[in-house]
């Protein structure tokens, strides 16, 4: 652990940040893959790029990396502008999907390659190189080829090659999709370390939720090209402010409806539905974002909740830990998460009582319709 | 092969099968005839230069080909597999008159380009299945880590790629060392290749050296290509860089004759 002592030491002088202004990008004229991304990144964070396939995370990465040429707009590193520069000239560290390691050389020799290509040579590259290594946990694999290593090796190789030239930013292009459930999570809490260790900025492009979730300072959500949100996971979550980013994130019960006053809300072929927000203007669309896990199964008794309801039961999905129902009103489907020590016996068909806390109703405003 | 072969060791002063006995002599004869000797030097040189000019162009269509897509793509990649389809009676005829007017004939200069644009499809078909094969992603990480595009290619594109360099200059080499329409029209005496000088060698005294010539040019290819087989079983890069993580770079590491155990993934 001798590298992350030393650089996790000078944190500071490591961690840049990068900063996107009005990116676009366009392979084919009149059509943007990318359009017009705005997006700050501040020295030594963790930002994870989240959208379905085609949603314009990869691009943006590739641009940042300059794989790809922006059509227009400024890129740049601590206010130094990077889109002349050529991706051998820009000192980013990347981790491709495929972990892109040199098949031809040894694992030393992999890692050492940016070493060379920046002639750190002799005791000054072994030692680094030993650091690197020793930092994700491959100090003994120095002399084996890639072809001699499982898929979590190969990654940790293309990760310690990736950090060993202490680049001003590490990109990371969806590292962890070929691993299996249980090597990918551990990979994810190695990651949180390293970058816990090393300070340096990270952009983490995935399209999985729960990983963007559980190791982000923040998330920027991409869909058709542009960026829907970007906050914090917890604001992401329960405060997203499109209808793309409430349903893409996590699992959700959504209304669409007219305001009244109080802050009820009047959704077609539903009922009036309370939101605990005084400040809606009467007679404008919103649509209301109800989390499965903020519903509950009424019990006997007087709820403390205005907000209560009626569902047929359609079907109940196992998940070990809770249940998910998915019951149906006036053909409206609604999902509930019901922790498993709760669950009583139900059974298809079977009617039941929901309820939930207004104030855990998030409100999204309509969005103005985009050209 | 069956007849040839036990012909080029027989006892009778002309080609007759079964053979009446055992003999080495022609095998003799044949290595000491400059008839003989001068021709399958003439092949050898021939067969090198074809090769060198035909990975000169071809290597660099090949990347062409696969990597950039221009317009009359498809026009350059029919041209440059052209020698393939046209048959070469057709082809000597045309460098025959050609070449005569540039004063090529009977020259090894002339035989040597005739063979490279034959040569040509060859390595152009071996390598662009390679390189479509290849994985630019790799390309992009040597970039990425901060080599320019001549470096990258130095240390990474063309070591994974060596296996299918050395497939095709093999292939572009047999290719001239066993064509025979066009030499016989455009080699001259002095630089007449070996299948020209067994075609002449046939129509004269139908001498049973013919068949041990026929013994050896099969033995040849029969090597090239046993050795290219036994060669992609083994990974030679992979050898050449353990042994250069040592600092030891010996000259054969770097052709890649070693064998090394394959170990398995670790768990």
């Amino acid at each position: 652990m001798v590298l992350s002592d030393r650089m996790a030491a000078t944190p500071a002088t490591r961690a840049r940040a990068l900063t996107l202004r009005a990116v676009s990008k366009s392979y084919v004229p009149g059509q943007l893959a990318v359009e017009r991304i705005d997006l700050d990144v501040r020295p030594g964070e963790f930002v994870s790029f989240l959208g379905p396939s085609g949603s314009g995370k990869t691009t943006t990465l590739m641009m940042i990396a300059g794989f790809e040429q922006s059509s227009s707009g400024v890129i740049s590193v601590d206010g130094r502008e990077i889109d002349a520069v050529a991706p051998y000239d820009r000192n980013i560290g990347m981790v491709f999907q495929n972990y892109a390691l040199f098949p031809h050389m040894s694992v030393a020799q992999n890692v050492g390659f940016p070493l060379r290509m920046r002639k750190v040579a002799g005791g000054e590259a072994k030692r680094r190189i030993t650091d690197a290594l020793a930092m994700v946990g491959l100090a003994d694999f120095a002399a084996r080829f890639p072809a001699e290593l499982s898929g979590g090796q190969q990654q940790r190789v293309a990760l310690a090659r990736a950090l060993v030239f202490e680049p001003d930013l590490v990109l990371l292009d969806e590292p962890l999709g070929a691993l299996d459930k249980t090597l990918r999570e551990r990979m994810q809490m190695e990651l949180k370390r390293i970058h816990r260790e090393l300070g340096v900025t990270m952009i983490y492009v995935t399209h999985d939720q729960t990983e963007a979730m559980a190791m982000s300072d923040r998330i920027a959500v991409f869909n058709r090209g542009r960026i829907e949100q970007i906050g914090t996971p917890g604001e992401i979550y329960f405060a997203p402010r499109t209808r793309f980013v409430a349903s893409f994130v996590g699992d959700s019960n959504l209304f669409e409806g007219r305001c009244g006053t109080q802050g009820i809300v009047e959704v077609e072929d539903f009922g009036e539905l309370a939101t605990g927000r005084a400040d809606l203007s009467a007679g404008s669309t919103v649509n209301l974002l109800v989390r499965p896990e903020t519903i509950r199964l009424r019990r006997d008794g007087v709820s403390p909740w205005p907000t209560t309801s009626t569902i047929t039961v359609e079907e109940m999905v196992n998940y070990g830990d809770s249940y998910l129902l998915v019951g149906k009103r006036s053909g409206r489907e609604i999902r509930v998460r019901v922790p498993s020590i709760d669950m009583p016996e139900l059974r298809r068909g079977a009617e039941c009582g929901i309820e939930w806390n207004p104030a855990r109703v998030h409100v999204i405003a309509a969005e103005r319709p985009t050209s | 092969m069956l007849i040839v072969v036990p012909m080029s060791f027989s006892t009778a002063p002309s080609l007759e099968f079964p053979p009446p006995g055992f003999w080495l002599g022609y095998y003799r004869r044949f290595f000491s005839d400059p008839n003989w000797t001068g021709p399958v030097i003439n092949s050898f040189l021939i067969g090198l230069g074809a090769m060198s000019l035909a990975m000169l162009f071809g290597a660099p269509a090949s990347f062409a080909l696969v990597r950039h897509s221009f317009r009359l793509r498809q026009l350059f990649r029919i041209l440059v597999l052209m020698p393939l389809i046209v048959p070469h009676i057709v082809m000597a005829l045309g460098y025959y008159s050609y070449f005569g007017s540039l004063g090529l004939v009977q020259s090894m200069q002339g035989v040597i380009l005739a063979h490279a644009c034959l040569a040509i499809p060859v390595v152009v078909l071996t390598l662009t299945s390679a390189l479509a094969n290849f994985d630019r992603r790799v390309e992009n990480a040597a970039a990425n880590l901060g080599a320019r595009p001549f470096t990258a290619f130095r240390l990474v594109t063309f070591p994974m790629l060596r296996p299918a360099f050395l497939v095709a200059a093999l292939f572009a080499f047999i290719q001239s060392f066993d064509e025979t329409v066009i030499a016989i029209f455009i080699s001259g005496r002095d630089s007449a290749t070996l299948p020209r000088q067994m075609f002449n060698s046939f129509q004269m005294e139908a001498d049973p050296a013919i068949s041990a010539a026929s013994s050896l040019l099969l033995a040849a290819v029969l090597i090239g290509i046993g050795a290219r087989c036994r060669k992609s079983g083994q990974e030679p890069t992979r050898a050449f860089a353990r042994l250069s993580d040592r600092g030891l770079t010996p000259w054969y590491c770097r052709t890649g004759w070693r064998q090394l155990p394959r170990r398995a993934p670790a768990p």
